[in-house]
């Protein structure tokens, strides 16, 4: 039956030819693991084309959806975490195979005539797949890719006579918006991966036509099927393999607790637990941000650290294309006689293009680097070990160039190897240790212990030789880098709580409003605007002269509890013209001492504290427990005894202090914010400004109102959200606030 | 093409190279693709739009026998998006002569169009294929009119409630559920 099929469609469409068209390759010289990296680059691309159309069935470019999408996809969806993070890691593991790839070429001389073509096709190559990270880096739309992707952007747009022009028309208009999201997105899933595809058949096309470059010391012949085909399969493998180990232990930021690891719903939804690939705040353009680039253009970025001024366009322009110019012409100095020269000069310009991106990388990281003897450890590895290694490679390639077959070439093969191995491992190992120690260090410095940081992973000989030519600034902090990461931790704790918020779900605006509404986020802002001028809380603010009391803890049964006892302390009323408060604690202390009941006060006031604290109404539901709801009738019991002669409980009391129902929740609070001196709070000595939305329609009927009303206190603007804010975050309810902004009309034009 | 050269390496290994390069071209396409095929079916963990008892007449507001259209509001997740309050559903309300009410979706069971009430007939019609049903939402045949829908329209369930407002009025409240059109 599968048989007859089978000859039906070989009748047909004679599949056997495609196939033996594209497996039966001849490869003089034989099989060799060092024609890998061709194939290697075109399993990524093919695991990135296929992780790419999952990730577009659920990406929505879009200023307010696409950072939600993608939150869904990394956390929500079902192995969201999983597709994504290969798609990252693939794409960094398309570069550096692009850079192997290029070497192997140039070292095998297969860009010398006759394949001038091909080589150009592959730096056409080279460019759309660096297009592809540029403009996959950005969609995202998170505070990292979004201020990343605007340095590149300026750059283009600093370039002379159209650059101006052109950025607008890259980015979609004068500010980055809904169209540079979806021209972006256009480029990286419509434009540039057809142009790869068409372009990489042209490549593999004309290769086959002429066929690998036989190395000169080949012997004895191969086929792609199954020899090359094998070897290929294996280090895609290989490389797969490491794709999955990063994405397993990934970057990301963890939510909750994860279930167990054995279930299946531990691994549909690991990024909770911070694997895959890293997602940033949303992105926020009032939000300045340290920018850096993806680590594949960090040698470009540093190059712009040399270039100031007028010079800037050198690094930006001159230098980026005179290197493009020189890998162009590359082939065509392999006419004729001109053969070995092009061909070494082929191999220098390629090692060293490698070599200088390697140090300008590591030099760019160095600078980002905290620790002085890690700093000092990452400036050297890229000083002297990455040209160190450079220039034994070359050594070594020009020496088997002139060795003949024989026992001689075979010992500088093998001596070679063994060195350029220990060199790469040390430069690797190197930067590794550097990178590990930066990280506990930063670790040990923001847990803000008061001991010296002891978990350095830097070998005391390497530290020793690190050490021994240190000049005194380098062991010093450098203050740029301190900078740089205090807005990284700042950033990254932005990026946990959307994280943890967008869980609960995101407003139809989208995910900056939701950080917006946040009272954990917005709080401390608002209150140091609105508030710090005269209230504390805790030592969170400098408040030069406070008037009021502190509202850390506002509400709290310690705080009521501390009111009780020290009304006239800087921390209750003590700074405000309020007495009768603490001469009542004065008074009932005194007599409570004449009369030998100190015990008991101690307990009335504990007891009062707990039910003022259970911001107590009638409408509340009693307790379910019976313990508490006994402790609360012994409180109210209390303070019907002890605090009805000057304070008022649901229309009973004498109104001479401000009314205790639901003392202290947001009801309460809301009444005390926008009419301090209404009956119910302070008529009297009230201080305070009250707080009322005087923006919009509809402003000046309560401004009007309100000075008729209380022509003595001061009226000042502060929006009904913002007010929501405030007292969620000084009651502690974290939950952001949907909906709920005061209607703005456009300005008039 | 280059002939078959005798250099071919024996047929053991061959065949072993073979086995070897498909089984990790399985295995490659198995750690890519189940986990693919769990995320592209991950729809399936979002639930349809249903609500709680939702308030969303007052008794006093319905006449005998007279259908009225009210709609549902409810707290709505599209994906990520949280409409906190969003329009979820419709629903025909009937008071009948002893004060029971009922409460049928607006979704037609047929192909889920919006079902209409026709004023002169007494009839709800769904206006796309002609779906019809009576006063009691049961599935009618009318001469010479095919009706497609599969079953009547769906009843969903309805209690009254004090009304804290006034006392000689009732809450009515529906518990919006969407069913399956087909």
């Amino acid at each position: 039956m599968f048989a007859r099929l089978a000859a039906w469609l070989e009748d047909r469409i004679a599949l056997s030819k495609i196939r033996d068209a594209l497996l039966l390759e001849h490869i003089p010289g034989g099989a060799k693991w060092r024609y890998v990296w061709g194939s290697c680059l075109s399993f990524v691309f093919t695991v990135q084309l296929i992780t790419g159309v999952l990730l577009m069935t659920a990406y929505s470019p879009g200023d307010s959806t696409a950072w939600p999408s993608v939150y869904f996809i990394q956390y929500q969806m079902d192995f969201g975490w999983f597709i994504r993070g290969l798609h990252h890691f693939g794409s960094q593991a398309m570069v550096v195979l692009l850079g192997l790839h290029m070497l192997q070429v140039v070292i095998a001389g297969a860009h010398l005539p006759p394949r001038e073509i091909n080589w150009w096709l592959g730096l056409a190559l080279m460019g759309v797949v660096l297009s592809l990270g540029l403009t996959g880096y950005l969609l995202p739309w998170d505070q990292k890719g979004f201020w990343a992707t605007q340095v590149a952007t300026n750059i283009a747009g600093s370039l002379p006579v159209l650059g101006p022009w052109v950025q607008k028309i890259i980015v979609g208009g004068p500010e980055y918006g809904h169209h540079t999201l979806t021209r972006f997105y256009a480029l990286h899933v419509g434009i540039l991966p057809p142009l790869l595809i068409v372009l990489l058949i042209a490549h593999v096309a004309l290769f086959r036509r002429r066929g690998v470059t036989v190395p000169k010391d080949a012997v004895g012949e191969g086929w792609f099927w199954p020899d090359q085909a094998f070897r290929d399969m294996v280090a895609s493998m290989a490389i797969f393999a490491l794709l999955i180990v990063l994405v397993l232990k990934g970057h990301g930021h963890s939510t909750e607790p994860a279930a167990s690891m054995w279930s299946y719903d531990y691994w549909a939804h690991a990024g909770r637990d911070g694997r895959g690939a890293n997602l940033d705040a949303p992105a926020d353009p009032s939000h300045a941000y340290p920018a850096r680039p993806e680590w594949y253009f960090l040698f470009l970025f540093q190059m712009l650290k040399y270039f100031e001024g007028p010079y800037k366009i050198v690094g930006t322009a001159v230098v980026p294309a005179a290197v493009g110019l020189l890998l162009f012409i590359l082939p065509l100095l392999g006419y004729g006689r001109m053969r070995p020269f092009g061909h070494a000069f082929g191999v220098i310009v390629v090692t060293a293009l490698l070599a200088g991106a390697g140090t300008l990388t590591l030099l760019a990281v160095s600078q980002d680097t905290v620790n002085p003897l890690a700093r000092a450890l990452l400036v050297r590895v890229a000083l002297y070990l990455v040209p160190i290694t450079a220039a034994v490679l070359l050594l070594w390639l020009g020496l088997l160039a002139l060795l003949r077959r024989g026992p001689v070439r075979a010992v500088v093969v093998g001596l070679g190897t063994l060195a350029l191995a220990v060199l790469l491992a040390s430069a690797g190992m190197g930067t590794y240790l550097a990178m590990a120690t930066e990280q506990r260090f930063l670790e040990h410095k923001y847990a803000h212990v008061n001991e010296p940081f002891t978990g350095s992973v830097i070998p005391e000989p390497v530290a020793e030789w690190v050490e021994k030519d240190m000049k005194p600034e380098e062991k010093e902090e450098d203050l740029r880098a301190v900078k740089f990461q205090e807005e990284q931790v700042q950033a990254s704790k932005l990026a946990r709580r959307a994280v943890s918020l967008a869980g609960g779900g995101i407003p139809a605006e989208g995910a900056l409003a939701l950080l917006k509404r946040d009272p954990q986020t917005r709080g401390p802002e608002l209150f140091q605007q609105n508030c710090a001028s005269c209230h504390t809380h805790g030592n969170d603010f400098k408040v030069d002269n406070p008037t009021a009391s502190d509202l850390a803890g506002f509400g709290s049964k310690e705080w009521i509890l501390g009111l009780l006892r020290y009304a006239d302390s800087p921390a209750y009323f003590g700074r405000t013209k309020l007495k009768e408060m603490g001469n009542w604690v004065r008074r009932t202390r005194s007599q409570a001492q004449k009369a030998g009941k100190e015990a008991e006060l101690e307990q009335d006031l504990d007891a009062v504290a707990t039910w003022l604290a259970s911001h107590p109404r009638p409408t509340n539901p009693p307790p379910d427990d019976p313990e508490l709801a006994g402790k609360l009738a012994r409180g109210f019991k209390v303070f019907q005894q002890r605090c009805l002669e000057c304070h008022t409980y649901n229309g009973e009391g004498t109104p001479q202090g401000p009314d205790l129902t639901g003392y202290g929740d947001a009801d309460w609070l809301r009444l005390m914010i926008m009419a301090p001196d209404n009956a119910l709070r302070y008529p009297d000595r009230n201080a305070m400004p009250a707080f009322r939305n005087l923006m919009g329609p509809g402003s000046e009927v309560t401004r009007m109102e309100f000075t008729e009303k209380s022509p003595n206190t001061k009226l000042i603007h502060l929006s009904d959200l913002d007010r929501e804010l405030i007292i969620r975050w000084l009651l502690k309810e974290p939950q952001p606030i949907f909906g709920g902004v005061p209607i703005v009309l456009p300005e008039k034009r | 093409m280059h002939p078959h050269p005798a250099s071919q390496p024996p047929l053991q290994r061959r065949s072993f190279l073979k086995w070897a390069i498909n089984g990790m071209g399985a295995l490659i396409a198995a750690i890519l693709g189940i986990p693919a095929i769990a995320y592209l079916i991950d729809p399936r963990n979002r639930p349809a739009a249903q609500s709680d008892f939702r308030t969303v007449a007052k008794l006093s507001e319905l006449k005998p026998n007279e259908p009225k259209q009210v709609v549902i509001t409810d707290q709505r997740r599209d994906a990520w998006t949280l409409h906190p309050s969003e329009l979820i559903g419709r629903v025909w309300l009937i008071k009948r002569d002893d004060g029971r009410v009922e409460a049928f979706s607006s979704i037609c069971p047929h192909l889920g169009c919006s079902i209409n009430f026709e004023e002169k007939q007494k009839l709800f019609v769904c206006p796309c294929h002609n779906g019809t049903f009576d006063l009691n939402g049961a599935k009618v045949e009318l001469r010479g009119m095919t009706n497609p829908a599969p079953r009547g329209m769906d009843a969903l369930e309805v209690r009254l409630v004090e009304d804290p407002s006034n006392q000689q009025d009732k809450l009515v409240q529906v518990k919006y559920e969407k069913f399956a059109p087909g």
